[in-house]
Protein backbone atom coordinates (compact mmCIF):
# COMPACT_ATOMS: atom_id res chain seq x y z
CA UNK A 1 0.00 0.00 0.00
CA UNK A 2 1.52 3.36 -0.96
CA UNK A 3 2.12 6.26 1.42
CA UNK A 4 -0.86 8.32 0.27
CA UNK A 5 -3.29 5.43 0.79
CA UNK A 6 -1.88 4.80 4.25
CA UNK A 7 -2.10 8.51 5.04
CA UNK A 8 -5.73 8.77 3.93
CA UNK A 9 -6.61 5.61 5.87
CA UNK A 10 -5.07 7.12 9.00
CA UNK A 11 -7.01 10.38 8.55
CA UNK A 12 -10.20 8.31 8.16
CA UNK A 13 -9.58 6.61 11.47
CA UNK A 14 -9.93 9.94 13.30
CA UNK A 15 -13.14 11.02 11.58
CA UNK A 16 -16.78 10.43 12.56
CA UNK A 17 -18.12 7.36 10.78
CA UNK A 18 -20.62 9.22 8.60
CA UNK A 19 -17.93 11.55 7.19
CA UNK A 20 -15.24 8.96 6.59
CA UNK A 21 -16.00 7.81 3.06
CA UNK A 22 -16.65 11.22 1.57
CA UNK A 23 -13.67 12.96 3.22
CA UNK A 24 -11.34 10.11 2.31
CA UNK A 25 -12.48 10.17 -1.32
CA UNK A 26 -12.05 13.92 -1.55
CA UNK A 27 -8.75 14.00 0.33
CA UNK A 28 -7.36 11.30 -1.95
CA UNK A 29 -8.26 13.38 -5.00
CA UNK A 30 -6.77 16.54 -3.50
CA UNK A 31 -3.51 14.83 -2.53
CA UNK A 32 -3.23 13.29 -6.02
CA UNK A 33 -3.70 16.75 -7.54
CA UNK A 34 -1.07 18.31 -5.26
CA UNK A 35 1.44 15.51 -5.85
CA UNK A 36 0.67 15.50 -9.58
CA UNK A 37 1.45 19.22 -9.74
CA UNK A 38 4.74 18.63 -7.88
CA UNK A 39 5.69 15.85 -10.31
CA UNK A 40 4.83 18.11 -13.24
CA UNK A 41 7.12 20.82 -11.88
CA UNK A 42 9.90 18.25 -11.58
CA UNK A 43 9.10 16.61 -14.94
CA UNK A 44 9.57 13.15 -13.46
CA UNK A 45 7.70 10.86 -11.02
CA UNK A 46 8.14 11.69 -7.31
CA UNK A 47 10.36 9.51 -5.11
CA UNK A 48 8.95 8.01 -1.93
CA UNK A 49 11.03 10.44 0.17
CA UNK A 50 9.51 13.42 -1.66
CA UNK A 51 6.00 12.10 -1.08
CA UNK A 52 6.80 11.55 2.58
CA UNK A 53 8.14 15.13 2.86
CA UNK A 54 4.98 16.48 1.23
CA UNK A 55 2.72 14.51 3.59
CA UNK A 56 4.73 15.71 6.56
CA UNK A 57 4.19 19.30 5.42
CA UNK A 58 0.50 18.61 4.84
CA UNK A 59 0.10 17.75 8.52
CA UNK A 60 -0.33 14.88 10.95
CA UNK A 61 -3.35 12.74 10.00
CA UNK A 62 -4.96 13.56 13.33
CA UNK A 63 -4.70 17.30 12.69
CA UNK A 64 -6.02 16.96 9.16
CA UNK A 65 -8.97 14.93 10.46
CA UNK A 66 -9.58 17.50 13.21
CA UNK A 67 -9.85 20.28 10.62
CA UNK A 68 -12.74 18.40 8.97
CA UNK A 69 -14.69 17.96 12.19
CA UNK A 70 -17.59 20.32 12.61
CA UNK A 71 -16.68 23.00 15.17
CA UNK A 72 -18.22 22.08 18.47
CA UNK A 73 -18.03 23.21 22.05
CA UNK A 74 -19.55 21.56 25.07
CA UNK A 75 -20.84 24.93 26.23
CA UNK A 76 -21.59 27.74 23.80
CA UNK A 77 -19.92 31.14 24.16
CA UNK A 78 -23.25 32.85 24.76
CA UNK A 79 -24.26 30.58 27.60
CA UNK A 80 -20.83 30.27 29.25
CA UNK A 81 -21.26 33.01 31.91
CA UNK A 82 -24.63 31.52 32.83
CA UNK A 83 -23.06 28.06 32.98
CA UNK A 84 -20.30 29.29 35.32
CA UNK A 85 -22.87 30.86 37.61
CA UNK A 86 -24.99 27.72 37.68
CA UNK A 87 -21.90 25.63 38.37
CA UNK A 88 -20.94 27.83 41.31
CA UNK A 89 -24.44 27.73 42.76
CA UNK A 90 -24.70 23.95 42.39
CA UNK A 91 -21.22 23.50 43.93
CA UNK A 92 -22.20 25.53 46.98
CA UNK A 93 -25.54 23.76 47.44
CA UNK A 94 -23.88 20.37 47.06
CA UNK A 95 -21.31 21.33 49.71
CA UNK A 96 -24.02 22.58 52.04
CA UNK A 97 -25.97 19.37 51.48
CA UNK A 98 -22.97 17.08 52.16
CA UNK A 99 -21.96 19.03 55.26
CA UNK A 100 -25.55 18.95 56.57
CA UNK A 101 -25.74 15.22 55.83
CA UNK A 102 -22.47 14.57 57.69
CA UNK A 103 -23.50 16.71 60.65
CA UNK A 104 -26.78 14.80 60.81
CA UNK A 105 -24.87 11.53 60.85
CA UNK A 106 -22.57 12.79 63.60
CA UNK A 107 -25.54 13.91 65.67
CA UNK A 108 -27.19 10.52 65.17
CA UNK A 109 -24.13 8.37 65.95
CA UNK A 110 -22.54 10.80 68.44
CA UNK A 111 -19.12 10.17 66.89
CA UNK A 112 -16.70 12.32 65.05
CA UNK A 113 -13.28 11.13 64.19
CA UNK A 114 -10.53 10.66 61.76
CA UNK A 115 -12.12 7.49 60.32
CA UNK A 116 -15.00 9.57 58.98
CA UNK A 117 -12.81 12.09 57.17
CA UNK A 118 -12.05 9.87 54.11
CA UNK A 119 -15.74 9.05 53.85
CA UNK A 120 -16.57 12.76 54.01
CA UNK A 121 -14.00 13.60 51.32
CA UNK A 122 -15.30 10.80 49.09
CA UNK A 123 -18.86 12.08 49.51
CA UNK A 124 -17.86 15.68 48.74
CA UNK A 125 -15.95 14.54 45.67
CA UNK A 126 -18.74 12.35 44.30
CA UNK A 127 -21.44 14.99 44.91
CA UNK A 128 -19.35 17.73 43.29
CA UNK A 129 -18.62 15.48 40.34
CA UNK A 130 -22.30 14.65 39.99
CA UNK A 131 -23.19 18.35 40.12
CA UNK A 132 -20.55 19.22 37.52
CA UNK A 133 -21.72 16.50 35.13
CA UNK A 134 -25.41 17.34 35.58
CA UNK A 135 -24.93 21.09 35.01
CA UNK A 136 -22.58 20.58 32.06
CA UNK A 137 -24.91 18.13 30.33
CA UNK A 138 -27.90 20.36 30.93
CA UNK A 139 -26.14 23.38 29.42
CA UNK A 140 -24.78 21.30 26.55
CA UNK A 141 -28.26 20.22 25.47
CA UNK A 142 -30.56 22.97 26.77
CA UNK A 143 -28.26 25.95 27.42
CA UNK A 144 -29.38 27.96 24.41
CA UNK A 145 -33.08 27.41 25.11
CA UNK A 146 -32.46 28.49 28.70
CA UNK A 147 -30.65 31.63 27.55
CA UNK A 148 -33.56 32.50 25.25
CA UNK A 149 -36.11 31.82 27.96
CA UNK A 150 -34.39 34.32 30.25
CA UNK A 151 -35.32 37.03 27.69
CA UNK A 152 -32.19 39.01 28.42
CA UNK A 153 -33.13 41.56 25.76
CA UNK A 154 -36.09 42.66 27.87
CA UNK A 155 -34.08 43.96 30.79
CA UNK A 156 -34.56 47.32 32.43
CA UNK A 157 -31.50 49.22 33.74
CA UNK A 158 -33.68 50.74 36.49
CA UNK A 159 -34.35 47.29 37.90
CA UNK A 160 -30.68 46.44 38.51
CA UNK A 161 -29.92 45.77 42.21
CA UNK A 162 -29.01 48.70 44.43
CA UNK A 163 -25.44 48.65 45.65
CA UNK A 164 -24.67 51.24 48.26
CA UNK A 165 -21.00 50.47 48.74
CA UNK A 166 -18.74 49.86 45.78
CA UNK A 167 -15.85 47.71 46.77
CA UNK A 168 -13.80 45.13 44.96
CA UNK A 169 -16.00 42.42 43.60
CA UNK A 170 -16.07 39.38 45.88
CA UNK A 171 -14.45 36.52 43.99
CA UNK A 172 -15.94 33.04 44.25
CA UNK A 173 -12.64 31.60 45.47
CA UNK A 174 -12.16 34.16 48.23
CA UNK A 175 -15.73 33.56 49.42
CA UNK A 176 -15.20 29.81 49.37
CA UNK A 177 -11.89 30.14 51.22
CA UNK A 178 -13.48 32.32 53.90
CA UNK A 179 -16.33 29.82 54.31
CA UNK A 180 -13.95 26.88 54.71
CA UNK A 181 -11.91 28.87 57.24
CA UNK A 182 -14.97 29.89 59.25
CA UNK A 183 -16.54 26.41 59.19
CA UNK A 184 -13.25 24.99 60.51
CA UNK A 185 -13.20 27.56 63.30
CA UNK A 186 -16.82 26.90 64.12
CA UNK A 187 -16.06 23.18 64.30
CA UNK A 188 -13.11 23.83 66.58
CA UNK A 189 -15.12 26.03 68.95
CA UNK A 190 -18.05 23.62 68.94
CA UNK A 191 -16.28 20.31 69.23
CA UNK A 192 -13.63 21.25 71.79
CA UNK A 193 -14.91 19.68 75.00
CA UNK A 194 -14.69 21.93 78.10
CA UNK A 195 -13.95 18.96 80.34
CA UNK A 196 -13.56 15.21 80.01
CA UNK A 197 -12.09 12.38 82.03
CA UNK A 198 -11.73 8.62 81.76
CA UNK A 199 -9.10 6.06 82.75
CA UNK A 200 -6.61 7.16 80.09
CA UNK A 201 -7.13 10.88 79.76
CA UNK A 202 -8.24 13.86 81.80
CA UNK A 203 -8.99 17.09 80.04
CA UNK A 204 -9.91 20.37 81.65
CA UNK A 205 -10.44 23.68 79.95
CA UNK A 206 -9.17 26.72 81.81
CA UNK A 207 -12.24 28.27 83.53
CA UNK A 208 -11.06 31.71 82.38
CA UNK A 209 -11.12 30.56 78.75
CA UNK A 210 -14.48 28.76 78.64
CA UNK A 211 -16.70 31.92 78.55
CA UNK A 212 -14.93 33.11 75.38
CA UNK A 213 -16.08 30.12 73.34
CA UNK A 214 -19.80 30.92 72.94
CA UNK A 215 -18.96 34.55 72.03
CA UNK A 216 -16.43 33.41 69.44
CA UNK A 217 -18.94 30.90 68.07
CA UNK A 218 -21.59 33.60 67.49
CA UNK A 219 -19.05 35.94 65.89
CA UNK A 220 -17.95 33.21 63.52
CA UNK A 221 -21.57 32.29 62.76
CA UNK A 222 -22.42 35.89 61.87
CA UNK A 223 -19.37 36.20 59.57
CA UNK A 224 -20.23 32.84 58.01
CA UNK A 225 -23.75 34.01 57.21
CA UNK A 226 -22.38 37.08 55.40
CA UNK A 227 -19.90 35.05 53.38
CA UNK A 228 -22.61 32.58 52.39
CA UNK A 229 -24.64 35.51 51.06
CA UNK A 230 -21.49 36.78 49.30
CA UNK A 231 -21.33 33.59 47.31
CA UNK A 232 -24.51 34.62 45.52
CA UNK A 233 -24.31 38.41 45.76
CA UNK A 234 -20.72 39.09 44.83
CA UNK A 235 -20.54 42.63 46.07
CA UNK A 236 -20.41 44.38 49.41
CA UNK A 237 -23.15 46.37 51.06
CA UNK A 238 -22.82 48.55 54.16
CA UNK A 239 -24.56 46.01 56.36
CA UNK A 240 -22.38 43.15 55.15
CA UNK A 241 -19.21 45.18 55.61
CA UNK A 242 -20.14 46.31 59.12
CA UNK A 243 -20.92 42.73 60.23
CA UNK A 244 -17.77 41.24 58.76
CA UNK A 245 -15.46 43.99 59.98
CA UNK A 246 -16.91 44.05 63.48
CA UNK A 247 -16.94 40.25 63.86
CA UNK A 248 -13.48 39.97 62.32
CA UNK A 249 -11.93 42.59 64.57
CA UNK A 250 -13.55 41.38 67.81
CA UNK A 251 -13.07 37.70 66.95
CA UNK A 252 -9.42 38.16 66.03
CA UNK A 253 -8.68 40.10 69.21
CA UNK A 254 -10.42 37.49 71.37
CA UNK A 255 -8.52 34.66 69.72
CA UNK A 256 -5.21 36.44 70.09
CA UNK A 257 -6.10 37.12 73.75
CA UNK A 258 -6.57 33.36 74.20
CA UNK A 259 -3.16 32.73 72.70
CA UNK A 260 -1.59 34.73 75.51
CA UNK A 261 -3.61 32.96 78.22
CA UNK A 262 -1.37 30.76 80.44
CA UNK A 263 -3.20 27.63 79.30
CA UNK A 264 -6.28 26.73 77.31
CA UNK A 265 -6.64 23.02 77.89
CA UNK A 266 -5.00 20.96 80.61
CA UNK A 267 -4.57 17.45 79.31
CA UNK A 268 -3.29 14.66 81.55
CA UNK A 269 -2.74 11.31 79.96
CA UNK A 270 -2.11 8.00 81.67
CA UNK A 271 0.42 6.20 79.55
CA UNK A 272 1.24 2.55 79.99
CA UNK A 273 3.44 1.21 81.48
CA UNK A 274 4.72 3.99 83.78
CA UNK A 275 1.72 6.32 83.48
CA UNK A 276 3.69 9.51 83.04
CA UNK A 277 1.62 12.64 82.80
CA UNK A 278 1.90 14.47 79.54
CA UNK A 279 0.13 17.55 78.35
CA UNK A 280 0.71 17.80 74.65
CA UNK A 281 1.09 15.68 71.56
CA UNK A 282 4.68 16.91 71.34
CA UNK A 283 5.41 15.50 74.79
CA UNK A 284 3.91 12.21 73.75
CA UNK A 285 6.40 11.96 70.91
CA UNK A 286 9.16 13.12 73.23
CA UNK A 287 8.30 10.30 75.60
CA UNK A 288 8.45 7.72 72.85
CA UNK A 289 10.70 9.37 70.23
CA UNK A 290 11.70 6.07 68.65
CA UNK A 291 8.26 4.47 68.79
CA UNK A 292 5.80 6.56 66.79
CA UNK A 293 3.68 3.44 66.35
CA UNK A 294 3.07 3.36 70.10
CA UNK A 295 1.87 6.94 69.95
CA UNK A 296 -0.49 6.10 67.10
CA UNK A 297 -1.73 3.10 69.07
CA UNK A 298 -2.36 5.32 72.07
CA UNK A 299 -4.11 7.87 69.90
CA UNK A 300 -6.32 5.16 68.48
CA UNK A 301 -7.68 4.55 72.00
CA UNK A 302 -8.56 8.21 72.37
CA UNK A 303 -12.29 8.93 71.89
CA UNK A 304 -12.88 10.60 68.54
CA UNK A 305 -14.56 13.65 69.98
CA UNK A 306 -11.33 14.47 71.82
CA UNK A 307 -9.22 14.59 68.67
CA UNK A 308 -9.62 18.36 68.30
CA UNK A 309 -8.29 18.75 71.85
CA UNK A 310 -5.00 17.14 70.92
CA UNK A 311 -4.16 19.52 68.07
CA UNK A 312 -1.93 22.45 69.00
CA UNK A 313 -4.81 24.76 69.73
CA UNK A 314 -2.76 27.91 70.26
CA UNK A 315 -1.13 27.57 66.87
CA UNK A 316 -4.54 27.18 65.25
CA UNK A 317 -5.78 30.27 67.05
CA UNK A 318 -2.77 32.29 65.90
CA UNK A 319 -3.30 31.22 62.27
CA UNK A 320 -7.04 31.85 62.20
CA UNK A 321 -6.87 35.00 64.34
CA UNK A 322 -4.16 36.31 61.99
CA UNK A 323 -6.34 35.54 58.97
CA UNK A 324 -9.28 37.37 60.52
CA UNK A 325 -7.11 40.39 61.33
CA UNK A 326 -5.72 40.40 57.81
CA UNK A 327 -9.23 40.32 56.37
CA UNK A 328 -10.31 43.15 58.66
CA UNK A 329 -7.27 45.21 57.68
CA UNK A 330 -8.16 44.71 54.01
CA UNK A 331 -11.76 45.69 54.71
CA UNK A 332 -10.75 48.88 56.48
CA UNK A 333 -8.33 49.76 53.69
CA UNK A 334 -11.01 49.21 51.07
CA UNK A 335 -13.50 51.25 53.06
CA UNK A 336 -11.11 54.19 53.45
CA UNK A 337 -10.28 54.00 49.77
CA UNK A 338 -13.89 54.48 48.74
CA UNK A 339 -14.25 57.28 51.34
CA UNK A 340 -17.49 56.13 52.84
CA UNK A 341 -19.40 59.10 54.27
CA UNK A 342 -20.54 57.30 57.40
CA UNK A 343 -16.99 56.54 58.60
CA UNK B 1 -5.51 38.60 15.88
CA UNK B 2 -4.15 38.28 12.36
CA UNK B 3 -5.64 34.79 12.10
CA UNK B 4 -9.09 36.04 13.07
CA UNK B 5 -8.91 38.80 10.48
CA UNK B 6 -7.76 36.34 7.83
CA UNK B 7 -10.43 33.76 8.69
CA UNK B 8 -13.26 36.11 7.78
CA UNK B 9 -11.44 37.40 4.72
CA UNK B 10 -10.69 33.89 3.45
CA UNK B 11 -14.37 32.95 3.36
CA UNK B 12 -15.06 35.98 1.21
CA UNK B 13 -12.10 35.23 -1.06
CA UNK B 14 -13.16 31.60 -1.53
CA UNK B 15 -16.77 32.55 -2.31
CA UNK B 16 -15.58 35.11 -4.81
CA UNK B 17 -13.17 32.70 -6.50
CA UNK B 18 -15.90 30.06 -6.75
CA UNK B 19 -18.12 32.31 -8.83
CA UNK B 20 -16.62 30.15 -11.58
CA UNK B 21 -16.58 26.38 -11.10
CA UNK B 22 -13.34 24.94 -9.75
CA UNK B 23 -11.89 21.89 -8.02
CA UNK B 24 -9.83 22.08 -4.82
CA UNK B 25 -6.34 22.30 -6.22
CA UNK B 26 -7.24 24.76 -8.99
CA UNK B 27 -8.90 27.00 -6.41
CA UNK B 28 -5.81 26.98 -4.24
CA UNK B 29 -3.65 27.84 -7.25
CA UNK B 30 -5.92 30.73 -8.17
CA UNK B 31 -5.86 32.11 -4.62
CA UNK B 32 -2.07 31.81 -4.52
CA UNK B 33 -1.78 33.67 -7.82
CA UNK B 34 -3.92 36.41 -6.29
CA UNK B 35 -1.39 36.57 -3.41
CA UNK B 36 -3.80 35.03 -0.93
CA UNK B 37 -1.61 32.54 0.88
CA UNK B 38 -3.65 29.66 2.23
CA UNK B 39 -2.47 26.22 3.14
CA UNK B 40 -4.23 23.05 2.04
CA UNK B 41 -5.17 22.07 5.56
CA UNK B 42 -7.21 25.26 5.93
CA UNK B 43 -8.66 25.63 2.46
CA UNK B 44 -10.10 22.18 1.81
CA UNK B 45 -12.00 21.82 5.08
CA UNK B 46 -13.27 25.40 4.59
CA UNK B 47 -14.75 24.52 1.18
CA UNK B 48 -16.49 21.52 2.70
CA UNK B 49 -17.91 23.64 5.50
CA UNK B 50 -19.21 26.22 3.05
CA UNK B 51 -20.77 23.43 1.03
CA UNK B 52 -22.37 21.87 4.11
CA UNK B 53 -24.10 25.17 4.99
CA UNK B 54 -25.44 25.47 1.46
CA UNK B 55 -23.27 28.28 0.12
CA UNK B 56 -21.64 26.01 -2.47
CA UNK B 57 -22.87 23.29 -4.81
CA UNK B 58 -20.56 20.40 -5.63
CA UNK B 59 -20.31 17.62 -8.16
CA UNK B 60 -17.96 14.66 -8.66
CA UNK B 61 -16.64 14.20 -12.18
CA UNK B 62 -14.81 11.31 -13.76
CA UNK B 63 -14.04 13.00 -17.04
CA UNK B 64 -10.62 14.25 -15.87
CA UNK B 65 -7.65 11.92 -15.51
CA UNK B 66 -8.57 11.85 -11.81
CA UNK B 67 -11.90 11.91 -10.01
CA UNK B 68 -12.41 15.46 -8.80
CA UNK B 69 -15.02 17.28 -6.86
CA UNK B 70 -16.00 20.54 -8.50
CA UNK B 71 -17.41 23.38 -6.44
CA UNK B 72 -19.49 26.35 -7.50
CA UNK B 73 -21.35 29.13 -5.75
CA UNK B 74 -24.95 28.15 -5.00
CA UNK B 75 -27.89 30.53 -5.27
CA UNK B 76 -27.79 31.17 -1.57
CA UNK B 77 -24.02 31.58 -1.79
CA UNK B 78 -24.45 34.29 -4.44
CA UNK B 79 -26.75 36.28 -2.16
CA UNK B 80 -24.36 35.85 0.80
CA UNK B 81 -21.40 36.86 -1.37
CA UNK B 82 -23.15 40.09 -2.39
CA UNK B 83 -23.91 40.93 1.22
CA UNK B 84 -20.40 40.10 2.40
CA UNK B 85 -18.83 42.12 -0.42
CA UNK B 86 -20.92 45.14 0.54
CA UNK B 87 -20.00 44.66 4.20
CA UNK B 88 -16.33 44.38 3.29
CA UNK B 89 -16.47 47.57 1.21
CA UNK B 90 -18.20 49.46 4.03
CA UNK B 91 -15.73 48.21 6.63
CA UNK B 92 -12.78 49.01 4.43
CA UNK B 93 -14.10 52.53 3.78
CA UNK B 94 -14.72 53.04 7.50
CA UNK B 95 -11.21 51.89 8.38
CA UNK B 96 -9.69 54.16 5.72
CA UNK B 97 -11.70 57.06 7.08
CA UNK B 98 -10.51 56.29 10.57
CA UNK B 99 -6.88 56.16 9.42
CA UNK B 100 -7.31 59.42 7.49
CA UNK B 101 -8.84 61.14 10.54
CA UNK B 102 -5.99 59.89 12.71
CA UNK B 103 -3.39 61.19 10.26
CA UNK B 104 -5.12 64.57 10.03
CA UNK B 105 -5.22 64.87 13.85
CA UNK B 106 -1.53 63.93 14.07
CA UNK B 107 -0.66 66.58 11.50
CA UNK B 108 -2.68 69.21 13.41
Amino acid sequence: MNLVQRYVAEVKRHLPYRMRASVAKELRGLLDDELGALAEQKSEPLQEQEIADFLKRYGHPYRVAASYWPRRAMIGEKTYPLYRRALHAVTVWMLVFVVAMSLGRIAQNQTWGIVEIPQFIAEVWSFLLFGFVAVTLYFHYFGEQLEQRLRLWRWDPRKLPEIDVWWDEVSFLSALFAIVELVTLLGLFTITAPSYADETIRLQMDPAVAPYLPVLKWLVLASLAVWLVNLFQRYWTRVKLIIVLACGAVGALLMLRLVFAPSILDISVNLPPKDPATTTLGQLFAWWPDKPLRVIEWLSHLPYDLWPSIIPIKLVLVVFGGLMLYRTYHGVRAVTRVRMPWL
Amino acid sequence: MRQELRRGMLTLAVLRALATEQYGYSLRKQLNQANIEIDEGTLYPLIRRLESVGLLDSEWRDSDPRRRRYYKLSEEGTIVLEKLTQEWADLSAALNNLAATGLAEDAA
